[in-house]
């Protein structure tokens, strides 16, 4: 099996990355300024509490044992997914985040999926008309709206689009019908960047000795973009996607909150501006495994697309 | 011979800095050209309007809520009846401020460390480097907000985490720039006759490590632009009642369907200071490849 040891080798990277991370996410409790058990009871509206509450809280959470073995107990909990209980409400973190996830997945794979759409889409036209007028539009119009931040955007559309025409819901019901406006607004971002990213990778395929053999054999120009450039450009690209989906994943947050969408990135701004970190916690260990996830996977296809990097591989 | 100087006179003939060459380069790009008016006239309006505009930002007129645009308010007035324009400039100047500081302390961060990586290497660097990795396992806006609950809203705070959320990055990069040229052969000459590394570091190394930083720090401009701006719409940052582009914005979002300008006005401005950031960033990497 020639793809077996690269992807044990990848698997063990990206578990290793995950482990380092969970101790920096798990360390920002210890790492936080002030008394913890001080900041759960503020959280939870006691102003100035007394030094037998303060106990009560600190024996509660365990907190007089070495870092180490709270560590330990913290992550052995949270593989399981029980990254213990809100500050504020005091209820488990997980059930909050099994809540709020699904309208996440559902905004993030939308907007995903169009992104990729949208560059592919406009990455082809461009390239197809080098320098005439699509090219140049299109250029144009990634070079403005690389300028626009995302939640402008969201503001500008829910003005004009949603209040101007009626089109679409200010406050949304995280409904599939209403995921339309948001999934929009975060796939945008992403899509100028990729089309520029993927239209300079096709432009030097294009130019490419590959190319001009194929075009010296009378392939059409169409012929030789989807079928010699494109393969070509594929392996930087998703790479590309892989690092582009962990700004998916905060850009989520802030959409989330222009919309009112009631997902995970909405649920951590709110612990944030609380500071209710088992929360935030939950989140960032949640986006972090997606996007080492996502980083694994498009490593594999890479070898699986790419047959010179198996070369290399298993040399 | 003071440090300093050497570093200034080696530096005169290095590309990046100051050469007229560069210079008329980036004028003779036609976008780049109007990214620098665009940029310039913004500077000046951030610097000069507060000092002669005869409102405070955060003077609340209670006659003059929510006027339309006027002769003597030229973008009108919030919900407070205070001044958007003289908001926006002080808004803009908090903006465009703390991106150059931001940006400033990353790459004085990032050099340092990445030369002591570079330079050191051995398992200070391996260790340097796992950290960095794992650092850059988290999503920059992730790992931000993470900071920013850790430490607490305002706007410091999360000046500090951008900063911290970019580090990580920044110093790989410094660290590859160092190694490259580590290679060169006026530093392996330099090696040779037997100059310090103190000398090598300073006389060699930093100009052009500092220069090349400084064309991805002039990318990112823009980026950091959209960071502060969106962290602060998010009430993360700057509070009220002092004015920051994106604090404006969530500040008067229930008023937007009354009184348009209100999100037009900050809209505008956020729109062209990145936008001048990104043509000024584009032409310089494509003049400087």
């Amino acid at each position: 099996m020639k793809l077996f040891r690269p992807i044990i080798k990848l698997l063990v990277q990206a578990l290793l990355t995950m482990l380092g991370a969970s101790i920096l996410i798990w360390a920002l409790l210890p790492l936080a300024p002030g008394d913890v058990s001080e900041r759960i009871l503020q959280s939870r509206g006691v102003t100035d509490p007394t030094p037998f509450e303060i106990k009560t809280v600190r024996d509660e959470l365990k907190l007089n044992r070495p870092l180490a073995v709270q560590y330990f107990e913290w992550i052995s909990k949270a593989v399981r997914g029980d990254f213990s209980n809100s500050f504020q409400s005091d209820k488990p973190v997980s059930n909050e985040i099994a809540k709020r996830l699904p309208a996440t997945v559902l905004l993030a794979v939308v907007s995903f999926i169009l992104a990729v759409i949208i560059s592919l889409v406009l990455a082809f036209v461009s390239v197809y008309f080098t320098d005439k007028f699509p090219d140049k539009f299109i250029r144009f119009v990634t070079q403005i709206g690389a300028s626009i931040p995302s939640f402008l955007l969201g503001l500008l559309l829910l003005q004009f689009v949603v209040v101007g025409f009626g089109v679409g819901k200010i406050i949304s019901t995280n409904s599939v019908a209403d995921v339309w406006l948001p999934a929009v607004c975060l796939a945008i971002g992403r899509a100028l960047d990729w089309t520029q990213i993927l239209r300079s990778n096709l432009l030097s395929a294009m130019s490419a000795q590959f190319s001009f053999v194929a075009e010296a054999r009378g392939a059409t120009r169409w012929r030789i973009l989807w079928r010699y450039a494109l393969p070509n450009s594929l392996l930087p690209f998703l790479t590309v996607i892989g690092v582009g989906s962990g700004s998916l994943l905060g850009g989520a947050a802030i959409i989330e909150t222009v919309f009112s969408w009631n997902g995970i990135g909405s649920m951590a701004i709110e612990a944030v501006a609380a500071r209710d970190l088992p929360i935030v916690q939950g989140f960032v260990i949640l986006a972090t495994s997606i996007y080492v996830s996502v980083n694994f996977l498009v490593d594999i296809l890479g070898f699986v697309i790419d047959p010179r990097l198996r070369e290399v591989q298993n040399r | 011979m003071n440090v300093l100087e050497t570093f200034w006179r080696r530096n005169k003939n290095l590309q990046v800095f100051a050469t007229e060459h560069l210079w008329a380069k980036l004028w003779a790009n036609s976008a780049a050209r109007s990214g620098i008016i665009v940029g310039a006239l913004l500077i000046i309006f951030v610097v000069v309007y507060p000092i002669i505009s005869t409102y405070s930002p955060n003077d609340q007129i209670s006659g003059a809520k929510l006027l339309s645009p006027s002769f003597s308010n030229p973008f009108g007035t919030d919900q407070f009846g205070r001044d958007v324009l003289t908001r926006i400039a002080v808004g803009g100047q908090r903006s465009l401020g703390s991106t150059v500081f931001v940006l400033a302390l990353t790459l004085v961060l990032s050099i340092l460390l990445g030369t002591v990586c570079g330079i050191i290497g051995g398992i200070f660097d391996a260790f340097a480097m796992r950290l960095i990795d794992i650092l850059l396992a988290l999503p920059q806006l992730v790992l931000a907000l993470a900071i920013v609950g850790v430490l607490g809203v305002g706007f410091e705070n999360l000046l500090i985490a951008i900063i911290v959320s970019s580090v990580a990055f920044y110093t790989r990069l410094a660290r590859s720039y160092v190694q490259i040229s580590r290679q060169r052969k006026d530093v392996i000459v330099a090696r040779l006759s037997g100059i310090g590394w103190t000398k090598i570091i300073i006389g060699h190394i930093f100009p052009q490590v500092f220069s090349q930083m400084l064309i991805v720090a002039t990318l990112d401009l823009g980026g950091i632009i959209i960071s502060l701006a969106s962290l602060s719409f998010l009430g993360l940052g700057v509070q009220p009642p002092n004015a920051e582009l994106g604090a404006m914005l969530s500040e008067s979002r229930s008023f937007f369907t009354f009184a348009p300008w209100l999100l037009l006005a900050p809209a505008l401005a956020i729109f062209l200071s990145v936008m001048s950031a990104n043509l000024i960033g584009n032409a310089l990497r494509d003049v400087t490849e």
